[in-house]
């Protein structure tokens, strides 16, 4: 399906002027030298009259600081287009092309129907096609590219690559997002008309020499064809296209089309045409089959000439059979070559299988499936060396094909045939780092009965290993047995393992039984020279054992449940403070000893940003060195929410911030590269990869890392300075969104711990600070930052213009309106309060906050400042600032909040942990202030431009917006109290020792059901864990907080 | 499970396991999306039962071009190695050699005379996994590489040109058996 249209329009297209103008007027263009430009081309105009000097001037007026000369010109080309004379050169559209892309991006589309116009008047100029051509594909101008795509393949017939660029072209425009009816109608009726027809010529060609040249010739033009079948022709005629022998999977397959032999075959398992997909599966198999025998029979009989060759007598077995192997795969035709290449494919056999359980016979299917793939893998050994992964793939596809024949219900003993088979697949695999993740699914399907002797019979094969690695190994998938059954407990029933109650799918019982078993096993291997400070090759258990343990131990301390609700300010507010420390020093120890284990290291990071740390969280993420294609997927795992928790942390080396990189990364991929990559496919004939790149970026413009990185870097500097930086309007990421326009976040939450039953809460959610990026809360989030703008940025105090009052009315016009859109926008997730889990509390105040003051700044506006205020609208006025006030007061009281039956010395950690109420109560803050102030300054702004106007008549408000700025006032100085006290309490002495006390210490309470637990566990780290690393750990932790609080210092309140 | 394809471009949001890898070397999104654009079947990963990419292989076609062609150190049509990598925790499987295999089919299937790449000399298991495969060393580029990995006081390293002829070279003209004795600079080279 091809994808919307962007939004994201590329940067100008990079311009040179004619080799006839002179090289005064040249260099000036080219140095940018744009007000001597401008002159020298009004020269030549005036003693040429050749209107491509005048395109030159308005060019570089358009470039110019002025907003007069930029502003004239923009009129001046908005006149221009509409002139012939002006605009029948190609030249002169470059231009005007140059001159609007950034600041009028709209006319780009009339600049294209005028390309579009110039080549219809000289259709057989090929290289004004291609020019007009490249130009519109360029600023991604569908439309426009399409017709001079049609026209061109009508033109230069003999040129194959314009009709598949028509058909493209026509397809882009059909599923373009906001296209109209009749035009959707009418190009995708053009886009299979031409399609079909490319490929009926295909098909009915004797011979592939014989094919015309407008017929499909590759594998990127079947996939376009595919690509429009899926989109517009029904299930039932694709899947009666596919039963044809020229249009079916496996003819794709002979042609090597391979990647159309793939879709096709995926749409008629997404489609369940079993029937279909077995037979062609078998049949590639089965094909495959025969060409390795007869193969193998040329060798063997090679191999025998070779050996009784008179004439190369001692010829070595060795070589012998390599030069044979050489001369058969020389000798393979195309066909045999493209069966071969399909035939070990995991997705085939997996098509197979899954076909074969739809089979009114599916146990003997079934059967016969797994041994045709036996039969491949043996046939092909003599011919090919079959890697490892194949062999790793025919096993775990022997158990797939025996949980589905097996229910369970056979047994040997105890054991169920199938929970029998996977502790042996278990027991021969446990060094593979993939097995375990690749058998979850089969755990999964066992029924309680058939566990308790699965988790037996594993942990017997790890007694009576001799090999202590590999012992370990099994107790760790024994755990991870225990852990996933402990996670997946239905609704209503007791924990399948020890039968005790549970509150939803987590028992926390035998978590924490599991949390401490783990601790038992990793303290005790280290203390076992020969596991402890072994480098394992495969599967690491102790790293399995120290993820397993920490995920556990803070399932017990309450991590990710109950975080975030009325009266809480931070994710550790009802976290047990001691066992989060205790995982925080597990961690810490196995990445010093181990640091190249990314799962826990990105763990900790994440824990380290939970308890404040921020700057000990950046050393550590910074060994990643995330960059170019991973910012997308990984940024937002650093970086989300970190402004408000540490706003010092935003400046970095010589960037300007820290999110400058993840910017740059956009800008270049969507705006600067996008083009040149498209022009690429187009000239290699890549249709399908043309499709493929425009709907990536197309998601990559709808990234919620983007708008995260945006809002981050201008809430940083917000809060540390307590101003704007520039509008979000002049984020080219940003500036054109909408709405309408759904956000996804990309980010791969793959290097974290998946441990747990896709049942239990997953472990991003349990450790991020707050919930994960969502479209709701980015899309608050830059609704959030365009009324920032309008409060922040909207008065101009200097600018006198001569019609004042009419242009102060027409900017309140457009305020008004702003924050009436932004009022409604808002509303659409505040309805039904769906939007609150996917906030932060605090986030929520700051957004219900902004969501009120657009509706004061637009009702006060509208009844008090450009009209007398009626009584009604003055009470609804002072309501909505009541509530304001209110919620603002809310906001500052919970902040303040802290756990309850804590001592008070822990306060500071929930202080440090809870920093990013902190950064939103700043933003609340200073939202109301602005708000106020740029009220008073409308009122008195008023006053000067309307005499008429009586001087008390705003009294009524005024004192209220003098309330809005005291209570701003009052929420800083509960901030600035705050950072201070925190900094006092962190420049005492006895840090290191607190810490060291929190983690180890006795501080659980009479009734606190975890005192044993976090006893054990503080045994075993005392075991393992030096005494001089507990030392620098603290001490760590606590300058890690130093310098986040050194952050806050530096902020600037008035 | 893990299963082979041609890479789209979606898989870059899933490359953190490959690429995180400090011996990877990772290149900006317009440099993928090149490869893809040009040779999109020279583009292959390997991908586990999460959707991650455990590994990939990213190639080219080219010859030198013709104001070479009169030069010793020209380059007929062929397919070019320009980047293979395998998760840390997907190695010792074959999926490199599954990976090469692919590419090379496509070198084939574009009939190429043979398959090139680049190692650095000091790279022992990546010339010894490229000779199980049939490469073998055309010549060696001096200081190609600015670094020295094993010696940070020297100007370079040299780079081994490998290649493996493929089935339109049956008369394997292009492949040497003593490369290792053939020094060229690394301004020869294309």
């Amino acid at each position: 399906m091809a994808p919307s249209a962007l939004k994201i329009t590329p940067i100008p297209r990079p311009i040179h002027l004619k080799s006839s103008c002179d090289f005064q007027l040249e260099s000036a263009f080219r140095d940018e030298r744009w007000a001597d430009a401008a002159s020298f081309a009004q020269k030549r105009f005036k003693a040429t009259k050749d209107h491509y000097y005048h395109a030159i001037e308005v060019a570089a007026k358009c470039q110019s600081d002025s907003v007069v000369d930029q502003s004239a010109s923009l009129a001046e080309i908005e006149k221009l287009l509409k002139d012939p004379r002006a605009t029948e050169d190609a030249d002169a559209l470059d231009l005007y092309e140059f001159a609007c892309a950034e600041v009028r991006p709209k006319y780009i589309q009339d600049i294209g129907a005028l390309r579009s116009k110039i080549y219809r008047a000289s259709p057989k100029d090929y290289a004004l096609g291609l020019r007009c051509f490249d130009a519109c594909l360029w600023n991604l101008d569908w439309k426009h590219a399409q017709e001079i795509a049609a026209l061109m393949d009508k033109n230069f017939v003999k040129e194959r690559k314009f009709l598949f660029r028509n058909i493209l072209l026509s397809f882009l425009v059909a599923t373009a997002s906001g296209a109209p009816e009749n035009t959707r109608k009418l190009f995708s009726n053009l886009a299979k008309a031409h399609a079909e027809k490319a490929m009926k010529l295909r098909t009915t060609a004797e011979s592939s020499q014989d094919q015309p040249p407008k017929a499909i010739h590759t594998d990127e033009e079947s996939l376009l064809w595919l690509d429009i079948r899926f989109t517009y022709s029904t299930t039932a005629d694709n899947i009666a296209s596919f039963r044809q022998p020229q249009t079916s999977p496996v003819a794709f397959l002979e042609s090597g089309f391979y990647k159309s032999y793939q879709d096709s075959l995926k749409y008629l398992q997404t489609h369940q045409e079993w029937d279909l997909v077995l037979q062609i599966s078998k049949r590639v198999l089965e094909t495959s089959i025969e060409i390795c025998q007869r193969e193998t029979s040329v060798i063997e009989e090679s191999q025998q000439e070779a050996a009784n060759d008179p004439s190369q007598p001692g010829i070595p077995a060795e070589t012998a059979r390599v030069q044979a192997l050489r001369r058969v795969r020389d000798g393979r035709t195309f066909k045999e070559s493209q069966y071969l290449s399909a035939c070990c494919e995991w997705g085939l056999w997996e098509a197979m299988v899954a076909a074969a359980r739809f089979h009114p016979d599916s146990k003997s299917e079934l059967k016969k499936a797994g041994k045709l793939v036996h039969k491949m893998i043996r046939v092909l050994q003599p011919l090919e060396y079959i890697q490892r992964v194949y062999h790793m793939n025919c096993a775990l596809l022997d158990m797939r094909i025996l949980f589905a024949r097996d229910s369970g219900a056979s047994t040997s003993g105890d054991m169920s045939t199938r929970a029998g088979h996977l502790v042996k697949h278990m027991e021969g695999n446990c060094a593979d780092p993939s097995c375990f993740g690749s058998m979850r699914s089969m755990i999964a399907q066992l029924s309680r009965r058939e566990i308790a002797p699965l988790l037996n019979a594993i942990e017997n094969n790890s007694i009576n290993s001799t090999d202590k690695l590999k012992a370990l190994r099994l107790i760790s998938q024994a755990l991870r047995i225990r852990y996933l059954e402990a996670t997946s407990t239905p609704d209503g029933e007791p924990c399948g393992l020890c039968g005790s109650k549970t509150n939803g799918p987590d028992c926390i019982v035998c978590i924490r039984s599991i949390a401490l078993s783990a601790m038992g096993h990793f303290s005790a291997a280290m203390q076992d020279p020969d596991i402890g400070p072994v480098e394992v090759i495969g599967e690491d258990p102790l790293a399995i054992l120290t993820m397993l343990g920490s995920v556990c131990l803070l399932t017990v301390a309450g991590a990710g449940n109950r975080s975030w609700g009325p009266g809480t300010n931070s994710p550790l507010f009802h976290i047990d403070l001691q066992l989060f420390l205790q995982v925080v020093l597990w961690l810490t120890y196995w990445t010093l000893m181990k640091p190249k284990n990314d799962v826990i290291r990105m763990l900790l990071i994440k824990l380290l940003i939970l308890m404040g740390c921020v700057s000990q969280a950046k050393t550590i993420w910074e060994h990643y060195d995330v960059k170019n294609a991973l910012v997308n997927s990984l940024a937002s795992l650093l970086f989300d929410r970190l402004s408000t928790i540490s706003p010092g942390d935003f400046n970095q080396g010589s960037s300007r911030t820290a999110i400058a990189p993840i910017k740059k990364y956009f800008i270049n991929a969507m705006r600067r590269h996008l083009p040149s990559v498209l022009r690429q496919s187009l000239e290699n004939e890549n249709y399908a990869s043309f499709i493929d790149e425009l709907s990536f970026v197309d998601d990559l413009s709808r990234s919620c890392t983007i708008v995260m990185a945006i809002v981050e870097e201008r809430r940083a500097f917000r809060i540390r300075h307590g101003r704007c930086e520039g509008t979000i309007d002049e984020e080219p990421l940003i500036n054109s969104h909408t709405i309408d326009n759904t956000l996804i976040d990309p980010s791969d939450y793959t290097y974290l711990p998946d441990l747990a039953a896709k049942t239990s809460k997953p472990i991003e959610e349990m450790i991020s600070y707050g919930p994960l990026p969502t479209n709701g809360r980015s899309q608050l989030s830059i609704l959030a930052e365009r009324f920032v703008d309008i409060v922040c940025n909207g008065q101009v105090k200097e600018y006198k213009p001569a019609k004042s009052a009419q242009i102060i009315q027409s900017e309140w016009q457009h305020t008004m309106a702003a924050c009436n859109r932004i009022r409604e926008d808002m509303g659409l997730f505040y309805t039904n309060d769906s939007i609150e889990p996917e906030l932060t509390e605090p986030e929520n105040w700051y957004f219900r906050i902004v969501w009120d003051l657009a509706d004061i700044l637009n009702i006060a506006l509208q009844h008090g400042v450009m009209s007398t205020a009626t009584s009604e609208s003055r009470e609804g006025t002072k309501s909505r600032i009541k509530q304001v006030l209110e919620d603002l007061e809310a906001q500052s009281q919970e902040f303040l909040i802290m756990p309850k039956h804590i001592p008070s010395k822990i306060h500071t950690f929930h202080g440090v942990a809870g920093l990013h109420a902190m950064g939103m109560l700043r933003e609340s803050a200073l939202v109301v202030k602005n708000t106020a102030l740029y009220l008073i300054a409308a009122f008195d702004r008023i006053k000067v431009v309307d005499k008429s106007r009586a001087s008390n008549e705003a009294t009524w408000l005024v004192s209220d917006l003098r309330k809005m700025v005291a209570a701003a006032t009052k929420a800083e100085g509960i901030i600035k109290s705050r950072v201070k006290l925190l900094n006092e309490r962190l420049n005492t002495t006895g840090w290191m020792d607190r810490v060291e006390d929190w983690t180890f210490g006795d501080y659980g309470t009479a009734y606190d059901p975890e005192k044993v637990t976090k006893q054990k566990v503080a045994e075993g780290l005392r075991k393992f864990v030096p005494r001089a690393q507990i030392e620098e750990w603290t001490l760590g932790i606590t300058d890690s907080w130093r310098d986040n609080l050194r952050g806050w210092s530096s902020i600037k309140f008035d | 499970m893990t299963s082979f394809r041609a890479f789209r471009p979606s898989d870059l949001d899933r490359f953190s396991k490959c690429n995180l890898d400090p011996l990877t070397e990772t290149y900006d999104l317009s440099f993928y999306l090149q490869y893809y654009s040009k040779w999109p079947s020279l583009f292959q990963v390997a991908e586990d039962e999460n959707g991650n990419i455990i590994g990939y292989i990213m190639g080219k076609t080219e010859s030198s071009p013709d104001y070479f062609q009169y030069s010793e150190h020209y380059l007929p049509w062929h397919a070019h190695i320009t980047a293979l990598t395998v998760a840390p925790e997907a190695r010792r499987l074959g999926i490199g050699k599954v990976l090469t295999e692919k590419l090379e089919a496509s070198a084939d299937a574009a009939d190429t005379w043979f398959v090139d790449l680049f190692v650095r000399k000091s790279n022992d298991n990546a010339i010894r996994f490229y000779e199980s495969m049939g490469y073998s060393v055309y010549r060696v580029v001096k200081d190609y590489y600015g670094d020295n990995v094993n010696d940070p006081t020297a100007h370079g390293e040299d780079a081994y040109d490998m290649r493996k002829p493929m089935k339109r070279d049956k008369t394997l003209k292009h492949i040497r058996d003593d490369g290792r004795e053939h020094d060229v600079q690394p301004e020869d080279v294309f």
